[in-house]
């Protein structure tokens, strides 16, 4: 069940993304600038997306990429030892857990070059409306995650 | 051809001779050792009627392991004379070396036990340390591109969408992106690189004139290296 609120229908709307194609998907992983592109400039999907897409599938969640989407981007390639994840949308609740757990386990913990100064970027869309935009060390983005993982369930059983 | 069993026992012993050389600075030994155990890995990978695919599976995990070898030995060579660490050109070739070694026993860590390969991580730390003291932790050039096209070697279809990762062995391939498209846009200083190779060392830093504040620094912004190298090679 899609949990679309109105200003994420209309954001959606606004990237030139077709509405029609969302029901067929669980989470979005769109191009980093695609809130801050200026004209002439390309869509820039983030190198550690290719990962996250692939991990998301392997697990059976319905996962789109800005291909997918019918967006022309290209991937912006840094070569730095930071991880990059760009834009993840998240539109059904129900994989919030599932979702977190990959980002931590299979993404962050996995990179390859594995020291305290590892930064991370993501701007994180959830199903609720909530936006974070994170740019900081990877072992604060794991409490952070972990914490909203937690939110998510109390919501959850309050809701039920 | 040889089976699974008897291709363990043959690598067991190439291992215990290259760990002996290599404890016992017989440098030129470990290297050709290393390279006979690379020898037999390459045939079974590149044998078309070899139809073990987990045979062929160890043999790149392997390979790459008697590799790593490999650079550590010509390390251990290269760095002989006392006072290596003051010299630019050992210290650069030194220091991709290491590099390699690294990334490579990195990788086989994923698949063989840790206590099997203590010695030669303890002898990666060592050189760590040696480069540490006397340089830092350094800085290093990190290019930026915007990758227009990707192939995936094991499936050829785009490596974006695919459901190959990279670093997995699949039937007797190793994954990697094969990059066919991309637009330079530039290059930044950082300290700490997706490529520990491409360091930038002191003495390549120049004045551009006496009367100017402005330098340029020559130094390695991309490099092809790849984990299983020896595949192809001649």
């Amino acid at each position: 069940m899609i949990n679309l609120i109105g200003s994420h229908y209309d954001t959606l709307k606004d990237y030139g993304i077709d509405i029609k194609v969302l029901k067929d998907y669980s989470v979005l992983l769109l191009p980093e600038n695609i809130e801050s592109k200026k004209e002439g400039d390309e869509f820039q999907d983030a190198p550690g997306s290719i990962l996250l897409y692939k991990f998301l599938r392997s697990e059976g969640i319905k996962c789109a990429n800005s291909k997918d989407m019918g967006i022309d981007s290209c991937l912006f390639e840094r070569r730095g030892g930071d991880i990059w994840l760009g834009t993840i949308w998240i539109l059904e609740n129900c994989f919030f857990p599932l979702i977190i757990n990959i980002i931590s386990y299979k993404i962050l913990q996995n990179h390859g070059n594995k020291t305290e100064d590892n930064q991370a970027h993501l701007d994180l869309r959830l199903p609720n409306g909530d936006h974070i935009k994170y740019d900081g060390n990877v072992k604060t983005l794991y409490s952070l995650l972990h914490s909203l993982e937690k939110d998510n369930m109390e919501e959850s059983f309050h809701d039920e | 051809m040889m089976n699974e069993q008897e291709f363990d026992l043959k690598m067991d012993v190439f291992f215990k001779d290259c760990n002996f050389y290599l404890f016992n600075g017989e440098f030129v030994d470990s290297k050709a050792t290393a390279e006979m155990a690379i020898d037999v890995c390459k045939k079974i990978i590149n044998d078309l009627d070899c139809s073990n695919t987990d045979l062929k599976n160890k043999s790149i995990i392997v390979g790459i392991l008697f590799r790593g070898i490999k650079d550590l030995s010509e390390l251990n060579e290269l760095t002989k004379s006392r006072n290596w660490v003051s010299q630019p050109k050992i210290v650069e070739k030194a220091w991709i070396l290491l590099c390699d070694c690294k990334e490579r026993i990195n990788y086989v860590s994923n698949y063989i036990p840790s206590n099997n390969l203590t010695s030669l991580t303890e002898r990666i730390k060592y050189y760590e340390n040696c480069f540490s003291e006397k340089y830092g932790s350094g800085i290093y050039a990190s290019p930026e591109m915007f990758i227009k096209s990707i192939r995936c070697n094991v499936c050829g279809e785009d490596f974006t969408t695919c459901e190959h990762i990279s670093g997995a062995i699949y039937n007797g391939v190793l994954c990697k992106g094969i990059v066919e498209d991309y637009i330079p846009k530039g290059v930044s200083i950082v300290d700490n690189p997706k490529d520990f190779r491409c360091r930038l060392w002191p003495w390549n830093l120049k004045k551009v004139n006496e009367n100017d504040s402005s330098y340029t620094i020559r130094g390695v912004i991309l490099t092809s290296f790849r984990l299983d190298d020896f595949i192809n090679s001649n």
